[in-house]
Parts: C-alpha cells; sequence; structure tokens
C-alpha cells in the first residue's frame, strides 16, 4: 500500500512537469503579453518591459526560471518557497497570492456541489431502481436526463430568473452569505447529480438482480437491509470512480458557474487571466487544478480498496 | 486598481478614487481640480499652481512632491503602464515650491493641457513605500471616494470621505460588482439588487423600460470601421477601397443598436470632436456605382477575402455578417473570421491584415481627432500598418506642433478630407453602448468620454 502510494506519487511529479511544461510551451505561442500591457507604447519602451518581465530572455533560460521557481527553494530573502510562478503581469503580485485569495471561493462551491450531488444522487438512484411505483421512477429518470443535458450557463440563468426575478427567493449574485451559495451550487451539482443518479439506479439494478442478492432476501432480511448493507456496498464500486471524475468537472464547470453567479473564484479568474495573458496566473491555475484532479483520483483508488478488500492495488 | 494602467475591469472608475490637476469636462472644458491656476511659461513649460487644502486618503497631504512622483512614474524608461504610452511628449514635472510645479514638454505640443488633464496623481510617498502592486492591492487617491474593499475583477466599494474639497456628491457609498452576464446584469436591476448596470444588451432595452427602468444612451466618442489593407492586394488600388464604402449599407448597421445610433459623416470622429470636418459626408449606399469602381480596377468578377471581426463584441459580429452580404451583392466574396481580445491587439498593432478588421476608434479622452487621427501616421510608434498618404501626413504632422487653435482645427479637417478621398479603412457607424438604472437613481448623465460619472447622482425616494 505504501509503495503503491509512493509510487503514484512519482508519476504525480513527472505529470504536473509533464504539465507544466506543455502549459509553459503552449501559453507561449498562444499571443504576446507584452503587446497587450504596453498597447500603443513607443518600440524602445516595449522592448525595456520585456526585459523588464524576463520575456527577452532565451526561451530555455526562461523555462529554467520556470521550472527553478516551481520546485522548492530558497528565494533572494533566504526563505523556503516553492510553486513560484512568478509575479502577474496584470496586478504585480506573486500569481500564488492571486491565486491563493480566490481558493476558499472556489472550494466553498466545489465542495458544496459535489455534496449536493453525492447525498441526493445515492438515495434517488436507490429509490429508483427499487421503488414499485413506475410514475416516480420514470420522474427520477426525466429529470436526470434534463440535469445531465442543460448546459450550466443556462441552467444558472433560468434558475435566477425562477428563484430571483420571478419568485424573489433568493439573490441573482454575490458572495458572503449563505443563500448566495445556493443557486450557484445547484447549477454547478446538476450534471453530476444526474449522472450520479442514473448510474447509482444501473448499478443497484444489476446488482440487486444478482443471486446473492436473491440469497439474503430468501434469508428473510428485511428489504432496507437487503439494499443497503448487500447491494449498495457493491454498487458504489463505479460510483465512486465517477465521483473522482466529477470532482474534475465541478472544477472546470467553476469556470463557468462563477462567471455567472460574480462568485469570486479560481475559474474566474482563470479565463479573465488567460484572455490577458497573464502568463504566472494561468499557470498557477491549471497546475493547481491539476494536482487537484491527480490527488482526487488517487484518494478514489485508496477508497475503492477500503469498500472492497478483494482489489489489488499495485 | 492601479489608474495608470488600463484594467479592463473598473477602468472607468479610478477617477472615484483619484483625482487629476485638470478635469476635462465631456464637452473639452478644462476645470480645476487639484490645480488652481496654469499658465504657458515658454512654448513647452506649462506651469501649475496646486491646491495646499487636499489630503490623500492615509492622511498624508497633496504637494507637488506628488506630483512630481506621479510623472516620474510616467516618463521613466522601460514603465510598463499603459499610461505612459499618452503623455510621451512630456519630458518631466518639476518642482517649484511646495505647491507650484511646471510640466516640460520635449517639444510644443497642442495637447498638452488635455495630457495632464488625463493622469491621475499618485500619493508619492506612499507609492515610493508600497510600489506598484501595493496601489494596485490597496490603492490610496486624493478622490471624493476611497477604497474599502477592493477584490480585483469582482467587487469595489468605495466610500464617501467628504473631505474632497472641489468635489462633492450625495452619496456615501457605492458598491460595484462584476457581473460578467448580459442576463444576470438586467436580471439584478429587475429584482433590485442593483441600482444601475452597464452594458445593457440591446434586446433588453424593451424588457428593462416596461420594469420601470430607465435607458441611457452612452454618445460615446467612439466609430467603428473596419481597417483595409491598403498596400495589399485588391486593396491597393484606391478604387476598390472606394468600392467597398458604397457598397456597404451603413443605414442596415444601425438595426445592431436597434437604431439608437447614428452614420458616422465618413470621418471617425464625431461633430463634438475637435477637429470634425463638417464639409464630409458618409459614403452613400450604391453598389451600382461600387461595381462599376471594381470594374475599373480590373475586378469586375469581385475577389475572395476576409473579414475579421471581435469574438467578445456582438456588434462587431452582427455588422461583420451584414457588411459580408453587402459584399456578396458587388461580387467580393469575405469570410467571417472571429478574434478574441488578445489576438485582436496583436493583430491591430502587428497585421498581417488580409481583408476587413474591425476597429472601434475612440476619441476618447481628449474629444480631439488627434487620437483617432494618429494611428494613421506615418510616425505612429508601435503600430506596423502604416497608410502612407503624403498629403494626409503633410495635414496631419502640421496638427502635432500648431499650437494656434484655428490653424490646427483646419489641418485635421483637411486630414480628414484626405482619408475620405483615399479610404483607408471603409466607415461605418457610431459605437453605441446603453446604462439602465432605477427610476430612484436621479442626476446620471452618460458621457461621451465614457467615465461612469456618479458625482452628480442622487437616490429619490
Amino acid at each position: 500500500m505504501f509503495r503503491y502510494v509512493l509510487r503514484r506519487l512519482v508519476g504525480l511529479v513527472i505529470l504536473l512537469w509533464l504539465l507544466s511544461t506543455l502549459l509553459f510551451v503552449c501559453l507561449r505561442l498562444s499571443g504576446d503579453p507584452v503587446k497587450l500591457l504596453a498597447g500603443d507604447a513607443q518600440p524602445e519602451q516595449i522592448e525595456a518591459i520585456r526585459q523588464k518581465l524576463g520575456l527577452a530572455d532565451p526561451i530555455l533560460v526562461q523555462y529554467g526560471r520556470f521550472i527553478a521557481g516551481i520546485v522548492p527553494h530558497f528565494d533572494a530573502e533566504g526563505q523556503l518557497s516553492a510553486l513560484d510562478f512568478g509575479n502577474s503581469f496584470r496586478s504585480y503580485r506573486p500569481a500564488r497570492d492571486v491565486v491563493g485569495d480566490r481558493i476558499p471561493a472556489t472550494v466553498l462551491l466545489g465542495v458544496t456541489s459535489l455534496l449536493l450531488a453525492t447525498l441526493v444522487a445515492i438515495p434517488a438512484g436507490i429509490y429508483s431502481a427499487a421503488s414499485q411505483n413506475k410514475v416516480s421512477r420514470f420522474l427520477v429518470v426525466f429529470v436526470t436526463l434534463i440535469g445531465q443535458s442543460i448546459p450550466s450557463f443556462w441552467l444558472g440563468i433560468l434558475l435566477i430568473l425562477l428563484f430571483s426575478v420571478e419568485l424573489r427567493l433568493l439573490p441573482a449574485f454575490g458572495y458572503g452569505e449563505a443563500q448566495n451559495l445556493i443557486l450557484p451550487a445547484l447549477t454547478l451539482a446538476a450534471f453530476p447529480l444526474a449522472r450520479l443518479t442514473r448510474l447509482v439506479r444501473s448499478e443497484m439494478l444489476e446488482v440487486l438482480g444478482q443471486d446473492y442478492v436473491r440469497t439474503a432476501r430468501s434469508k428473510g432480511l428485511g428489504e432496507r437491509a437487503v439494499l443497503i448493507q448487500h447491494a449498495l456496498r457493491n454498487a458504489l464500486l463505479p460510483v465512486i470512480t465517477v465521483i473522482g471524475f466529477d470532482f474534475a468537472f465541478v472544477v472546470g464547470g467553476s469556470v463557468i458557474v462563477e462567471t455567472i453567479f460574480a462568485w469570486p473564484g479560481i475559474g474566474r479568474q482563470m479565463v479573465n487571466s488567460a484572455l490577458d495573458r497573464d502568463y504566472a496566473v494561468v499557470q498557477t491555475i491549471v497546475f493547481l487544478i491539476g494536482t487537484v484532479v491527480v490527488l482526487a483520483n488517487l484518494a478514489v483508488d485508496l477508497v475503492y480498496r477500503l469498500l472492497d478488500p478483494r482489489i489489488e492495488l499495485g | 486598481m492601479d489608474p495608470h494602467s488600463w484594467d479592463p475591469a473598473f477602468q472607468e472608475l479610478w477617477f472615484l478614487v483619484f483625482d487629476n490637476l485638470l478635469h476635462q469636462e465631456p464637452d473639452g472644458k478644462l476645470i480645476p481640480w487639484l490645480a488652481t491656476d496654469w499658465k504657458n511659461l515658454s512654448p513647452t513649460v506649462w506651469q501649475f499652481k496646486l491646491r495646499t487644502d487636499v489630503k490623500f486618503h492615509n492622511g498624508d497631504p497633496f504637494s507637488a512632491d506628488d506630483v512630481v512622483a506621479t510623472f516620474d512614474r510616467l516618463v521613466a524608461p522601460g514603465e510598463t503602464i499603459a499610461l505612459a504610452s499618452r503623455v510621451v511628449s512630456v519630458q518631466k514635472a518639476e518642482k517649484v515650491d511646495a505647491s507650484t510645479i511646471n510640466v516640460i514638454f520635449k517639444a510644443p505640443d497642442p495637447l498638452a493641457l488635455m495630457r495632464v488633464s488625463r493622469v491621475p496623481i499618485l500619493p508619492g510617498k506612499y507609492f515610493a513605500q508600497v510600489g506598484a502592486a501595493g496601489l494596485a492591492t490597496k490603492p490610496i487617491g486624493t478622490g471624493l471616494f476611497k477604497v474599502t474593499e477592493w477584490t480585483p475583477e469582482n467587487k469595489l466599494v468605495v466610500v464617501n470621505t467628504g473631505e474632497n474639497p472641489f468635489r462633492k456628491s450625495q452619496l456615501q457609498k457605492i458598491t460595484f460588482q462584476t457581473l460578467g452576464e448580459n442576463a444576470v446584469r438586467t436580471s439584478a436591476l429587475t429584482t433590485g439588487e442593483v441600482d444601475w448596470i452597464n452594458r445593457v444588451a440591446f434586446d433588453d432595452v424593451d424588457s428593462l423600460k416596461s420594469a420601470g427602468n430607465a435607458v441611457d444612451t452612452i454618445p460615446a466618442a467612439q466609430t467603428i470601421a473596419w481597417d483595409m489593407p491598403w498596400n495589399e492586394g485588391p486593396f491597393t488600388d484606391k478604387r476598390v477601397r472606394q468600392a467597398i464604402n458604397y457598397a456597404v449599407n451603413k443605414e442596415a448597421q444601425l438595426a445592431v443598436f436597434r437604431g439608437l445610433s447614428r452614420v458616422e459623416d465618413g470621418q471617425l470622429v464625431q461633430p463634438a470632436t475637435f477637429g470634425y470636418n463638417p464639409d464630409v459626408k458618409a459614403y452613400p449606399y450604391d453598389p451600382d456605382k461600387a461595381k462599376s469602381l471594381l470594374a475599373a480596377a480590373g475586378y469586375s468578377s469581385g475577389f475572395d477575402t476576409i473579414i475579421e471581426a471581435q469574438s467578445y463584441e456582438p456588434a462587431s459580429k452582427d455588422i461583420a455578417l451584414l457588411i459580408q452580404n453587402d459584399l456578396a451583392k458587388v461580387n467580393i466574396r469575405a469570410k467571417i473570421v472571429l478574434n478574441e481580445a488578445a489576438v485582436f491587439r496583436d493583430r491591430f498593432y502587428n497585421g498581417p491584415r488580409a481583408g476587413l478588421f474591425f476597429v472601434s476608434w475612440s476619441n476618447n479622452p481628449a474629444i480631439d481627432a488627434d487620437f483617432a487621427l494618429s494611428w494613421f501616421s506615418n510616425t505612429k510608434p508601435g503600430r506596423l500598418l502604416r497608410y502612407d498618404n503624403p498629403d494626409f501626413e503633410k495635414a496631419y504632422q502640421a496638427s502635432l506642433t500648431e499650437l494656434n487653435p484655428d490653424t490646427r482645427k483646419k489641418a485635421l479637417q483637411q486630414a480628414i478630407a484626405v482619408m475620405r478621398e483615399d479610404p483607408p479603412t471603409v466607415f461605418g457607424v457610431q459605437f453605441t453602448q446603453l446604462t439602465a438604472h432605477k427610476k430612484t437613481v436621479q442626476g446620471y448623465t452618460p458621457r461621451a468620454d465614457g467615465l461612469f460619472w456618479f458625482d452628480t447622482v442622487y437616490l429619490s425616494q
């Protein structure tokens, strides 16, 4: 187990190196930040800006500086530092700080959405698989189909029109109070919620047809015990994998949802910074997201093992 | 928020927090702000008397040192700040005494005062301590409002200090919130969560009005025109460029703005702009004339070209479609290409150009023809594209050093007349934007210079 985790972590480092290198190259192919910053400046002024931002150096020197900033090192003041992607061209502050300010908002939104999706999807999936009521089973399938098909930018606006404009129940935007969280979290949760519900439902249907479930029932166990203790535990394995994927989805989906609801998180920051060619900030955010997604997948694998001891890691 | 940078968010709002030496009113008039008086000591030296009763938000008194520090920053070699490029004619600012400074120009500059009027004054001592990053994170000025909360690209809260001796407002606190979606801005105004919104979608005008809100048209000093590659392929021939101007139906483009705009008079400036030429008229819509000009130039069967528009500016895309249709009628087959912001700017400055290219020419902030015309001059730094027309260049260059306003105006008008006849661009319509507000918001007047002016606003019950 320990060796497995260690090996995965080494893999993580290599993956992040590849990711950041790819990012470094792609961003530099995508446009010139100096032109964006300086506009109609004099040629000598443009050259001076290039010098000041370190963009005049040969590309390999820039790359070396880029990698040296990411790995743990001692900075000019003798402090231990890492993940230093340089200063934001736009705000002059270290990109790490610019992004750091935004993390709590995105974590709050992402975790709430994922919890909401999971906590609703599992009972809804079980219910629609086990229920004898055709109408309510159909309803669950129908609603999840819609939830999975509606693009989040449209859903977000519809929710605002319904809950803010028509019913006047919830604010259309904002950050800081619990009621501000409801609409963005619902919007972001819609897709993973629908996908998870459908998955739990189909896994349960499959498991419920298995011999051991029939055995459990014939032993005289109550329906509740059969569903929860026997069927669900086996049905959950693929569900855990998909929750891992959904984690990545929620991080990606936050870009749109944060823009709609004026949520001050990293998703929105990333779009703005990419449009500004603010290299340092984009690099920091993509690096962060990459790390989180890879770690989430590692966590999924470990949870797998906890749920099903038959699975060998390695 | 660094008032010397062009931060895309809140760039219309810096004046709430910062003051300039002089302020230019939308009609072009200069009024005293931090400077009480100014005079010309020599053709290249302007002297300003400064107020002595002004304090920065951190308590530091305002003095000549702050003005010197501000200009020192802008003229420093290698300064990355956008505003620096707008004061390139300034050599330096010199302190005479605590309340007097001289601003020295490299050469006589007819726009000297307007340039000075665009420079927000920084707190010299504070700026030296915290640098650009500190100023951007915690902006401190002498302005009417001080910043109490600032999340870049998201939220700005300002509070009236009540201590500004020359600006007053009844508003005690203003919160600005970035709302990136049209529908969300409209919803927020409808629900009353906000009192005022900008960038109103033209489709929303009716519903906003029927919900009891006021919608304002900003009379922007901004013209939509389409650059042509005047030294490339068919466009080398002046008749082809004229033909395209005849082929394009400008009146039809007004529909994009629901009629809340106007066709520009064959020039890049508006009647209120200094240098506007009243004798120059728009190219009439005349496809037959366009065809005969194309035939004379040897392109009776047309040619293939592209139209580049901005992906993030809806009006640009809509007008591109109309132009594509107009050009098809004279056998010019155009493909539309959409550029996002960074690509647009790169192509604007560096080219290359293969066809028509959307530009929204601004005569801001000076409401003077110089700014839009300067981009076509061979001496304009930064832009690689050149409009090599000796007559234009001669007239424009004369305007650059002419200190007599009447003679200068004539030179600008002459340059405009040359541009109309040898068009480097497809002249279009005035760029229009809308703001909307609740009826309880009183005293709000949209300005041609695009600033969101709240000094005069008050709330009624």
